[in-house]
């Protein structure tokens, strides 16, 4: 055991946990040979975990990833037990996932609930796949396997028993979007004038809904992770909801997430062409460019909200976070830029 | 009183000015990993507060004159004040009275380009 987990919050709760896991792996024991803690995440607290298991049908080494809910937690977050069924469902639509292992909803093993999927190997750092232009694979391939698993994703359509906690699908997801940032910039002191323009904008201009399906709402450069061959994992199911397919192709377009290269469209890693030639193959749903640019403005106008509430949570709720306040400050002035250069009054005439 | 302070006393910025070329020159060659993406994160948000204290006043001033000029131009109530004057556009852009409207664009341009000239 190495001096992190001995000093770790797990420590006092390595027998529960231990016990916990043999039940659920149908193990005779299971052994926390080390665990860390993966650092990232404003939201869940990751652990990694090297496992042995004697007995049962996984015997032998693990390694495994321990997922929880982190001590700040943001409410449009889904519970680690949501997370859990997302991730069985993404898995048996064919997206390529953490196989999801075992979820423990009793507060006596860790104090909350958590669940462990197998770990994968790879990397999901958008500066690395920025710098290595080797790292994920040739990318006009990468490219279009991002294109595969996103449609695999929609695939997944209401109704749906194991994801009933999604509730009812919004008959229009773009202006429900539309009506609820508006109501969080009225929780904000001031008013964000650029981000209230880019909403009328998209409230004049919302395409025909579309779907709906499980979107993912995260899908971008970042939330997926590579090795040197290609993709390994889809990441970050926690923002999923029923929605408009070409939401979640205009959030992994955005310019806000192409890093340093914005001449590569599809997420700063290749252009859309592949994207979009393999999202439709698979999904037989053609993509409208249209539709897809009108996401984006979306895009960049919830990734401004998200923004100035990570800064607000620094103010009004009181955490002491330099990255957050940093984020709330530094983020929404671009991103306010290029809304405003989407939506010039020459956008305004159709 | 100067720009960087007076009588030898240097002000918040020049501190904060001073304070970040130390970090960067002194203490960031020294750091990696997490303890090096913090030290820029701490940098970054010096370089900031410091423009801010230089300029911001000013900026911000410039800014509450354009947005209440506007309001009183697009004949909108109420106009006096920068904080009611922005309420008041927001509500007339709900409502749909400024869509595509040509001198707000040009102002809200403006307006998020001085905010970004405070990051660097």
């Amino acid at each position: 055991m190495t001096a992190t987990l001995e000093e770790s919050r797990l420590a006092e709760r390595k027998g529960n946990l231990e016990a916990f896991l043999a039940a659920a792996a149908g193990a005779e024991a299971v052994e926390i040979v080390d665990a860390c803690p993966l650092s990232g995440g404003a939201i869940q607290e990751n652990w990694l975990l090297d496992l042995k298991l004697h007995g049962g049908t996984l015997a032998g080494p693990l390694e495994a990833v321990l997922r929880t809910d982190a001590p700040s937690s943001i409410a449009v977050s889904r519970s680690r037990a949501e997370e859990f069924a997302l991730l069985r469902v993404a898995r048996r639509a064919g997206v390529t996932v953490p196989e999801p292992l075992w979820l423990c909803e009793d507060p006596a093993v860790l104090g909350k609930t958590f669940y462990v999927m197998r770990r994968v190997a790879g990397t999901a750092a958008p500066h690395r796949l920025m710098k290595e232009s080797d790292l994920g694979g040739d990318r006009d391939e990468l490219a279009g396997r991002l294109g595969l698993e996103l449609a695999r994703i929609h695939s997944i359509a209401p109704p749906c028993e194991e994801l009933a906690f999604l509730g009812e699908p919004s008959a229009d997801p773009a202006l429900e979007a539309v009506a609820r940032y508006r109501g969080y910039l009225d929780t904000l002191s001031g008013s964000s004038l650029a981000l209230e323009w880019g909403l009328r904008w998209c409230e004049l201009h919302a395409p025909e809904p579309q779907g709906p399906v499980l979107v993912h709402q995260d899908f971008r450069t970042g939330n997926y992770m590579v090795d040197h061959e290609g993709l390994t994992a889809v990441l970050d199911w926690e923002f999923c909801d029923w929605g408009d397919p070409m939401s979640d192709l205009g959030w992994f377009c955005a310019a806000c997430w192409r890093y340093s290269h914005p001449e590569l469209e599809a997420g700063g890693i290749a252009p859309r062409g592949p994207f979009y030639s393999a999202y439709e193959a698979v999904s037989g749903r053609r993509v409208n460019p249209e539709a897809v640019a009108f996401w984006e403005v979306m895009a960049h106008i919830r990734w401004a909200v998200i923004a100035l509430q990570q800064g607000e949570r620094t103010l009004s709720g009181g955490e002491d976070s330099l990255e957050l306040a940093l984020t709330g400050r530094v983020y929404p002035p671009d991103v306010e830029a290029e809304i405003l250069r989407r939506t010039d009054p020459s956008q305004w005439e159709s | 009183m100067g720009k960087m302070g007076r009588g030898g006393e240097p002000n918040g910025a020049r501190l904060l000015t001073l304070a970040r070329a130390e970090l960067l020159r002194e203490l960031l060659p020294l750091l990696e990993g997490e303890a090096r993406y913090r030290a820029k994160l701490i940098a970054n948000a010096m370089k900031i507060a410091a423009r801010e204290m230089e300029r911001g006043e000013e900026l911000d001033k410039r800014s509450g004159e354009d947005i209440a000029a506007f309001a009183a131009r697009a004949g909108l109530e109420p106009r006096q004040g920068a904080a009611e004057a922005a309420g008041a556009i927001r509500n007339a852009l709900r409502k749909g009275q400024l869509d595509g409207d040509t001198a707000l664009h040009e102002l809200l341009c403006s307006l998020t380009q001085r905010r970004r000239e405070l990051l660097g």
